[in-house]
């Protein structure tokens, strides 16, 4: 792809700026603001919808490539106290996670292009080196020469004598707990201290910064920025700098203590933790009374178990002196942090809606979306809740390509698309939600800064038989243009940051096919909009599933933590608290607020080969209370019998009723999906133990629930509970039994009328 | 803190750890990926039972021919089986198919996943117009990368 883009901001009102930062291989390309209105491809489909817009943005643009540089990192500025005397410690604890995956750099300040500094590195023999180097040429590295052990903590210390010998010490310190197995009978032979002489002296006047999980490649010159390479796959913990040559004896005194005149920097990477989580999360805090305070860079997992971790305390906040790691990879990326290319001021007259910098290049194109607003006092009766967060857990996934099972989940060969070929090539443009780092970790946090390659229309996603999440999302907003429903936009971010004041002008509020991702805040504000009076039309399934939160220093960031559920991958024990908040993570429904509590039903059943339909229930039938949403369709149709998601309405992923788990009493099912392969599963977390009988042709509990309830106050709950069914929409020129589903219940919702009651009890 | 004796190391020739009670070099410890190794090799051992009790005689020109008739969707249990079978690779990412549509809508190409991270899957010269009829090219790959279309009569391809 030759041109490629992300937006500063995803949500705007008219008036404010939307910045856009532009990569390009050409030597120029044009950009110009179109409206997004249906992105499939699909031939059986109504195929694109994308209209210009007009704005100030219609021109033509220089290329020039923009870069990223992803790996995680602490940068402490340089400080006269930092450079090298006659005499220096550097130590840390440290558990590699990859120690065989070259030159990784642990505590150094060292600028590899001159070969100048010292620093305590792990080799490419595996095995912790200090080196030292004097900018001329000369250059010292002693090597502890024994493979260091992934997973394994150990005690690591460089220093410089003042008769100039170098020695480095790697020492596993292994309790019952805090590393990955504990028994070994040759502990030795990853235990070495070596010494050797040296007359190379590191260079006095390096102004680079002391960088941990990583050294400076090229320092910073006029137009470029500085560069930092070697970094590190796994945990740090307790770094510490001593202006004397100790011996690992001593240095092991400082991991806890760390006192006395000599002592130049003492990290305490615990210092950040509050009752509330990590507020500072970029902060790094030198306990020394020098305090040379740190930065992280690129996300670095915190609130992560440390090398004195005990195995009683789950929580970081309950014990923070057992969660002084932080966890780093070579992957991470929170912020691509390209230059601004230009910037749209939202026209006062742009309507809300989804629109997107389309950016063109030969005959490359790149879509770069953005939400409008309504302005305040000027909102219509219905808007789109545009499930920003989940778009951000799958931003980039490249889970093909690395999950063994990925083939056996969908049942089929994946289909890649043109810009999977482009993340497989270029990992810097970082990973999702659903990858695992390359030392095999969970992926926690994700950014929207960069460019995020399956959040475009066109794209087809392998998951899907067809499109998933921000994509499948514009079956839906095609079908409110197309049938003439005038309505607006907001977004989880928004939602979040404002809470219930963003949905009350509103009569109806439609979510998503996928809303899986919330916080707490995004989860209390729709049920605050649906506790007084509000009316929900939740469009999809295994929504409102993930715990998350945002960043409390840049809030294009979200964090994850899995386990317990439907999961790529799980926590390491101890790690199941977001780090931004402290709160448990994983599950909703093991917070006790599962989604059935707040729209009748909650995730059941998985499967994505073919998609199926759905069959009226039986409080749909002979005037029951549900069968208000059926006029006009007969009771024995199959409903979704088509699409574009598998050619069925019901399918992916499927919601069910569960009164036990919190589906309101009044709850009504519609219809209900039936003749799902046995592609699809019952969910993990709805199994007791791993039995048979739990597939599609097997398990009447594979299924989806068409449920609604009405709520206090007036409000309304519907509950379409499968992904694959906005798809279904447009068939046969939007004249079909779900268009018509879905017509029924939003105008029934859009009334000034109470709505239909639900369920009671049978002897009333 | 606990941790073992720091054992000092002679600078030369050869730093690997000495067990001086014994005079013998001491074993160095296995590395993850050694330790991953030897549970793969298990792991294949009894997929290679299984592979000769429930795939093999499962493979039969019936089940292919089904799958050409329907490649994605609602199968026998015996294709089901085979397909997982082969779908799974052994839980290996290298040398797996997949497919790359080249052309939206227009041409498919089936790749080989290189397993390696930055390494994009590596097209080969099959490219379909139809989704489906690359899915069922990918089946007969599979099959014949097993040695399971020896002796399978009637099936053409």
């Amino acid at each position: 792809m030759k041109v490629l883009g992300y937006s500063r901001q995803v949500s705007a009102f008219p008036g404010d700026d939307v910045d856009f930062l532009v990569s390009c291989d050409t030597e120029q390309y044009h950009a110009d603001i179109v409206k997004l209105i249906h992105g499939d491809t699909n031939p059986e489909g109504p195929g694109l919808k994308i209209e210009p817009v007009q704005t100030g943005i219609d021109a033509d643009f220089p290329g020039r490539v923009q870069p990223v540089v992803s790996g995680s990192h602490i940068e402490v500025p340089d400080h006269p106290k930092l450079r090298p005397g006659a005499q220096w410690t550097l130590q840390v604890m440290v558990a590699p996670t990859a120690p065989g995956g070259g030159v990784q750099g642990l505590v150094t300040k060292w600028e590899q292009s001159r070969e100048a500094g010292h620093g305590l590195f792990i080799g490419e023999d595996g095995a912790l080196q200090v080196w030292v180097g004097d900018g001329a040429g000369n250059v010292q590295r002693t090597s502890a020469g024994v493979p260091l052990i992934a997973g394994v903590w150990y005690l690591a210390v460089a220093s410089q004598g003042s008769d100039g010998a170098l020695t480095i010490s790697q020492t596993p310190v292994v309790t019952v707990t805090n590393s990955r197995f504990s028994f070994a009978t040759s502990w030795e032979s990853t235990t070495a201290t070596v010494t050797e002489p040296s007359e190379v002296r590191a260079s006095e006047d390096l102004a680079v910064p002391v960088v941990m999980a990583g050294y400076v490649e090229t320092t910073a010159s006029e137009g470029s920025r500085q560069v930092i390479g070697g970094h590190f796959n796994g945990k740090l913990d307790r770094p510490r700098i001593h202006a004397v040559a100790l011996s690992p004896g001593r240095a092991e005194g400082a991991v806890d203590n760390p006192r006395g005149n000599h002592v130049i920097a003492a990290w305490n990477f615990q210092e950040e933790i509050t009752s509330d989580g990590i507020k500072r999360t970029r902060h790094i805090t030198d306990v020394s009374r020098n305090r040379l305070h740190g930065r992280a860079w690129n996300g670095p997992a915190r609130g992560m178990t440390g090398y004195n971790w005990r195995a009683k305390e789950q929580n970081f906040v309950h014990a923070p002196e057992q969660y002084g790691a932080i966890h780093f990879h070579d992957d991470d990326l929170t912020d691509a942090a390209w230059d601004v290319d230009f910037t749209l001021t939202v026209p006062d007259d742009l309507p809300s809606g989804l629109y997107a910098a389309r950016l063109r290049a030969d005959d490359d194109v790149d879509h770069v979306p953005f939400y409008v607003r309504a302005r305040p006092g000027g909102e219509k009766k219905i808007v789109f809740l545009a499930p920003t967060a989940s778009y951000m857990a799958y931003a980039n996934d490249h889970v093909t390509l690395w999950a063994p099972l990925a083939q056996v989940f969908v049942a089929r060969n994946p289909v890649l698309d043109q810009r999977n070929i482009v993340l497989s090539e270029h990992r810097e443009f970082g990973l999702s939600t659903y990858d695992i780092h390359a030392d095999g970790s969970g992926v926690a946090y994700s950014t929207r800064l960069r460019p995020i390659l399956n959040m475009r229309p066109g794209f087809r996603h392998w998951l899907s038989p067809s499109l998933w999440q921000f994509n499948a999302d514009l079956h839906l907003i095609d079908w409110l243009t197309e049938l003439g429903y005038e309505f607006d936009v907001v977004t989880d971010e928004d939602l979040h940051h404002e809470g219930v004041d963003v949905l009350s002008p509103y009569q109806v509020v439609l979510t998503g096919s996928h809303p899986e991702y919330y916080s707490e805040q995004m989860l209390d504000a729709v049920h605050q909009y649906v506790d007084s009076g509000g009316r929900l039309m939740y469009l999809g399934a295994n929504g409102f599933y993930w715990v998350i939160n945002y960043d409390p220093e840049d809030l294009n960031v979200i964090e994850v933590r899995k386990g317990h559920g439907s999961n790529a991958w799980r926590c390491a024990p101890g790690e199941y608290h977001l780090s931004f908040t402290g709160e448990y993570g994983t599950l909703w429904r093991h917070r006790g607020r599962a989604p059935q509590r707040l729209v009748g039903v909650g995730f059941g059943a998985e499967g994505f080969d073919v998609s199926s339909y759905f069959r009226l229930a039986e409080d749909a039938r002979d005037g029951g209370p549900a069968s208000w949403m059926f006029d006009g369709i007969d009771a024995d149709e199959r409903i979704g019998d088509f699409g574009l998601v598998g050619h069925g309405a019901a399918g992916l992923e499927l919601d069910i009723l569960d009164a036990t788990l919190g589906s309101p009493p009044e709850t009504v099912i519609g219809a209900t999906s039936e003749a799902h392969t046995d592609i699809y599963l019952e969910v993990l977390e709805e199994l007791y133990f791993n039995v048979p009988g739990v597939s599609g042709s097997q398990s009447g509990q594979v299924r989806g629930d068409i449920t609604y309830f009405p709520t206090p106050n007036g409000g309304g709950v519907w509950s379409a509970s499968s992904i694959a069914y906005c798809g279904s929409l447009s068939h046969n020129n939007y004249d079909n039994n779900i268009s018509r589903l879905t017509k029924n219940v939003l105008d029934q919702f859009l009334r000034d009328e109470p709505v239909p009651a639900g369920a009671a009890a049978s002897d009333s | 803190m606990t941790h073992a004796t720091f054992a000092v190391q002679s600078m030369h020739p050869d730093r690997a750890p000495w067990d001086r009670t014994k005079g013998v070099p001491v074993t160095r410890l296995p590395s993850l990926e050694e330790q991953n190794n030897r549970a793969h090799a298990a792991y294949r051992q009894v997929e290679r039972y299984i592979f000769e009790t429930e795939i093999v005689p499962r493979v039969t020109p019936e089940i292919i021919d089904e799958h050409r008739v329907r490649p994605i969707g609602k199968h026998s249990d015996d294709l089901e089986r085979v397909l997982t079978y082969l779908r799974k690779n052994h839980l290996e990412m290298k040398g797996k198919y997949i497919l790359v549509c080249t052309k939206p809508h227009e041409e498919y190409r089936i790749a080989v996943i290189t397993g390696e991270p930055d390494k994009p899957p590596v097209l080969l010269d099959d490219a379909f117009t139809d989704r489906f009829e690359a899915e069922h090219a990918i089946f007969l790959k599979r099959l014949r990368d097993h040695g399971l279309l020896d002796g399978v009569t009637g099936v053409s391809a």
